[in-house]
């Protein structure tokens, strides 16, 4: 006869072995989530160890008949980065143009001077954007949630975020040429 | 021509964060090439996670995960002390105790004895279940109602083992030749499947098989075939089934079931889909989705899924026809172990086009063998869980009242890129969506779980 002990014992091996094979599989998705959310790599690395640590400690209330791995991680990277950003408000304190040219923190930037400014531009433009905006688009990108995936973590409706989304790069595009106009 | 430029860089964009190559034609709306520029961008600028910072987090993880285990050892005391703790100290109360003990095990043993060789075989506990139901999207002051009397018995229903399936790169390989394929399939860049492809530029072919599922996938990615620019010329329906069956015999993706052509032609259904392109300007709608499950994969200009009602093929003509199906989508009904299936996962759909061309096939097909029986809700507790938001269903935001026509129990299976160990029942709710006026809106398939928690 198997003793509680063992029945709990077996649980508990099954839990760590579903924890790390969603970590295994999701845990990209959320890093690069997290990389389109803030400024540089070392920062996107707190914030993924948190984010996973947050979901370690949450995992015995975790319940896949609600959610798909991928959104609940997520939804927690979500969260934690909001979190983060108003901790911190280092956001949206440096005018675009003083703030092309600086050097990135990220120890992996693009190899040219030209492609490196794109994407500090880029990513200051994608700075810029409300809130809703780039949360939309990191999920899209970085997390790959299809729209209606997106549309249950943000509590929209697909086709709001369907318009969201060309709206955010419409923007971003003349973020980018307002730029590139101006050099 | 918002709503069009908005769709076309919606389609643009799925096709792009697929992977797949996307040329963009004359058609394509001057904003919405600017907005595909920035997010070409938007994904070279993509980072990826180092292979260090990948392992050591995940040794931090394990770190914890193993702390946890032995707090969680450490903090509990074992069965036995716990049973010595509570058995009384003399002897005669001992051999009480003792002698109630063994009726109990007595008990529990036949108890057992006749859950295993005399009834039912019990399935396994709940937590192993996972049914990945689309989000429950419901505008506020949206209310329900039923057009038919809900049952309000409970009951029981099967569930279902899935066999895994044993996806290498030698089994897509043969796969690929048996499609006129060259060469070797390759393993994809986010490691979820296997992919070969055929030709280049203009004419690409692709062939994509799930490893978490084996679902296949097979289509054009250029010229495009399901939304053509041009007028085509379609088989009729019944060569179309048969064109159906001979490919899919010819990839030995036939299921069991469908082994004899005259069960092909009985139970498959063919749904005139497409239209012209708007690269053509005399776009029209697509055909309406034949089923309103959740589609997989979602490739722009995929074909809609509802039926449409029977149009006739067009006829060859030197100008391109303003309107009319371009291909028809041969479906082969899934079913578990006679049971409806429903889901992303639960589809078999041969698209003929131009000329009897196969220009699209998905094939999602899941062996199951039976696990056993569990309590299942009533049509009227799943209908309140439903309307309380427990459910999966998308409704359109000026949806005010939601009308339900027909519930089914069918069994629920996920999108093909996920892995899934069991198929387990769910309540699929069919009706119609009418505005604050009682226009008709649309047509809607919503579900909830079926199974009675907690389970046995």
């Amino acid at each position: 006869m198997v003793s509680r002990e063992h029945t709990a014992a077996d649980s508990q091996q099954t839990a760590i072995g579903g924890f790390t094979a969603i970590y295994e599989a999701h845990m990209a998705y959320v890093f690069r989530y997290i990389s389109y959310r803030v400024s540089n790599r070392h920062e996107a690395e707190d914030l993924t160890s948190l984010v996973f640590e947050k979901a370690l400690a949450a995992f015995d209330r975790y319940d896949p008949r609600k959610s798909a791995p991928q959104t609940w991680l997520l939804t927690i990277a979500r969260n934690t980065v909001t979190d983060h950003l108003r901790k911190s408000s280092k956001r949206k304190t440096m005018p675009l143009d003083d703030a092309v040219g600086v050097a990135s923190a990220d120890p992996s930037p693009p190899e040219t001077t030209e492609t490196r400014e794109e994407y500090e531009k880029l990513q200051l433009c994608l700075a810029v954007l409300p809130q809703r905006e780039q949360e939309i688009i990191s999920l899209k990108f970085g997390g790959e949630l299809n729209n209606r995936q997106i549309a249950s973590v943000v509590g929209l409706s697909q086709n709001n975020v369907g318009t969201i989304l060309f709206r955010a790069f419409c923007k971003l595009r003349n973020c980018l040429k307002g730029w590139l106009n101006e050099r | 021509m918002k709503d069009k430029a908005e769709k076309q860089f919606l389609e643009y964009l799925d096709r792009m964060l697929a992977g797949e190559p996307v040329t963009l034609g004359d058609d394509v709306y001057d904003d919405v090439r600017s907005a595909l520029d920035q997010a070409r961008l938007m994904l070279a600028y993509r980072r990826e996670p180092t292979v260090e910072f990948r392992a050591d987090l995940r040794n931090r993880l394990l770190q914890q995960l193993a702390e946890k285990q032995a707090a969680y050892a450490a903090g509990k005391p074992g069965f036995w002390e716990r049973f010595d703790s509570v058995l009384p100290p003399k002897p005669v109360l001992i051999a009480v105790v003792s002698s109630l003990a063994v009726v109990f095990l007595l008990f529990v043993g036949v108890v057992l004895y006749a859950n295993r060789f005399g009834g039912a075989p019990s399935a396994p506990p709940g937590a192993e279940y996972s049914v990945q139901l689309p989000a429950n999207i419901v505008p506020e002051g949206a209310y329900f109602t039923a057009n038919i009397s809900l049952s309000d018995s409970a009951g029981k229903a099967a569930v279902y083992k899935i066999e895994s399936a044993d996806i290498t790169a030698d089994s897509v390989t043969s796969l690929g030749h048996r499609l006129g394929f060259v060469g070797s399939a390759r393993f994809s860049n986010d490691g979820t499947r296997y992919i070969m492809t055929q030709g280049s530029g203009d004419y690409e072919i692709q062939l994509t098989v799930w490893t978490a599922s084996g679902a296949v996938e097979y289509g054009y990615l250029s010229p495009e075939k399901l939304y053509p620019s041009q007028q085509v010329q379609l088989p009729s329906k019944y060569m179309a089934e048969t064109i159906a069956y001979d490919f899919l015999q010819q990839a030995d993706l036939l299921p069991s079931e469908y082994q004899n052509v005259v069960k092909v032609e009985a139970d498959t259904t063919v749904a005139a889909a497409g239209g012209y392109s708007v690269s053509g300007r005399a776009t029209v709608e697509a055909a309406p989705p034949v089923a309103a499950a959740p589609s997989f994969p979602p490739p722009p200009g995929a074909p809609s899924e509802e039926p449409a009602p029977p149009v006739p093929a067009p006829t060859p003509a030197p100008t391109p026809a303003p309107q009319g199906p371009t291909y028809w989508l041969v479906q082969f009904p899934y079913f578990v172990d006679g049971a409806e299936a429903t889901g992303p996962g639960s589809k078999i759909e041969v698209s003929v086009g131009d000329n009897g061309e196969v220009v699209k096939m998905v094939w999602s097909w899941r062996p199951v063998s039976p696990l056993g029986t569990d309590n299942i809700i009533s049509p009227m507790q799943a209908f309140q869980d439903l309307t309380q938001g427990k459910g999966g269903i998308e409704l359109p935001l000026n949806c005010q009242q939601v009308v339900v026509d027909k519930v089914q129990l069918k069994y629920w299976l996920d999108p093909p890129s996920e892995k899934q160990d069991y198929a387990v029942p769910v309540y699929e709710f069919t009706g119609k969506c009418f505005d604050k006026s009682g226009n008709t809106l649309e047509d809607f398939t919503g579900w909830t779980t079926a199974l009675k928690y907690p389970l046995n």
